[in-house]
């Protein structure tokens, strides 16, 4: 499997994050939610540098020469223009002869991404697809929104994706923009610009954001999950004509055990069938998939052949699953 | 399921000492948080099949509320 991903080197640990916010029970929060520490990056860092590091470590046993497309997932892009796929190109010199493109996910975005890769390949267009996700939600986030800083950690993941990768099966994809609100960053765009003096709001007890930072309705985007994610489980095993009891293992977007738990008891997934891989790096948006995966095959939990289901689910409202077979 | 029922296993989820009524407060407990709101929501979905949504969940400020929401007939 060509895969890899790259953490920051700064680790934000919880112990750090309490004396942040004294009150917070951290202890409890690390039963119920899974995540001891976080990787955050610099403040010169971005999300393309990350991209490129995981790529550069990708590309130690792949020749770069036979890619021909790069797909970029990002959410933390350094510029609106240009894209950042073409500075990747330029910063990893690839082939000049080689498509580029960003994409605009978060959670869901690696599965996005399989889709597109495979519709290339299928389509002749290209035959060796870098695939990137990166994102530094880190740098979204209000100093004072506690809730989201103990999730959110910065990563980036790199892939290869051609006939001889791993195998990719049918997607289930949707959409609900009704939800835009609910996971949003409201300033910062062209539609509101930032504004230097944007008010803090407290949005639930003791936490903070402005116009100018993340916002997520955590529990409306917890009730979506708990809706959506079941059904899509099922319509994407019988798409792929598969009873889920043939599947041999799934790699759910790493939200936060506590949603996790729920969603893989309501989707009724055996305990040792399902992945949890969250614990040091938190919920790193669209690389938690990726990262879990290599870290599932690195651990042997996952072998050559094994049917994997693959299920993104978040911002948007945006959600996509489909089956891989290693 | 009976009121008194309701009472022992909503205030395990709360962590909080049971002796809980109708009007009893719940944003009086630091517990009453975003991941104890979550745990709610699922229990009254698996126990009673009502589905809370985000906003009927933000409307409970007494247990009196919730129970409201869950429905009469359910808790009696």
């Amino acid at each position: 499997m060509h895969l890899e991903y790259y953490l920051p080197d700064n680790v934000l640990t919880n112990i750090e994050l309490a004396k942040e916010f004294p009150n917070w029970d951290y202890a409890g929060f690390e039963k119920k939610v899974g995540i001891i520490s976080r990787h955050i990056v610099d403040k010169n860092e971005t999300a393309l540098d990350l991209a490129e590091k995981a790529s550069m470590k990708l590309l130690e046993t792949v020749d770069k020469s036979s890619i021909d497309f790069i797909l970029l997932c990002t959410q933390s892009p350094d510029y609106f223009l240009p894209t950042s796929a073409c500075i990747l190109q330029s910063r990893l010199n690839l082939s000049k002869n080689c498509g580029a493109l960003d994409f605009n996910l978060g959670c869901s975005g690696f599965v996005y991404g399989l889709a597109l890769a495979k519709s290339l390949l299928l389509s002749g267009i290209a035959s060796n697809i870098l695939l990137v996700v990166a994102e530094t939600y880190s740098k979204h986030l209000h100093p004072n929104d506690k809730v989201n800083r103990v999730i959110f950690g910065d990563a980036a993941a790199a892939s290869i994706i051609n006939k001889d990768s791993f195998s990719i099966g049918e997607f289930v994809l949707g959409t609900d923009g009704n939800g835009a609100k609910d996971l949003i960053v409201k300033n910062g765009g062209l539609k509101n610009k930032n504004e230097p003096d944007a008010k803090d709001f407290e949005y639930s007890t003791g936490n903070f954001t402005s116009d100018n930072h993340l916002y997520m309705n955590g529990l409306e985007i917890f009730n979506f999950s708990l809706n959506a994610i079941p059904e899509l489980v099922l319509q994407t095993a019988e798409k792929n004509n598969l009873k889920m009891s043939e599947i041999d293992y799934f790699i759910f977007h790493q939200a936060n055990a506590h949603m996790l738990n729920y969603l893989r008891m309501k989707s009724q997934i055996d305990a040792d069938k399902f992945c949890y891989d969250l614990e040091e790096t938190g919920n790193t948006v669209s690389a938690t998939i990726p990262i879990a995966l290599k870290n599932s095959f690195s651990k042997g939990l996952i072998k050559k052949g094994d049917k994997v289901m693959l299920v993104g689910f978040g911002v948007g409202l945006s959600w996509g699953a489909t089956i891989i077979t290693l | 399921m009976t009121k008194q029922e309701f009472y022992k296993i909503f205030s395990e989820k709360m962590r909080v000492e049971n002796n809980l009524n109708e009007e009893t407060s719940l944003e009086i407990f630091n517990s009453w948080d975003s991941w104890t709101r979550m745990d709610v929501m699922v229990f009254v979905d698996q126990t009673f099949k009502v589905n809370l949504t985000a906003n009927d969940i933000m409307e409970v400020k007494t247990v009196g509320d919730l129970m409201k929401k869950i429905g009469e007939n359910n808790i009696q």
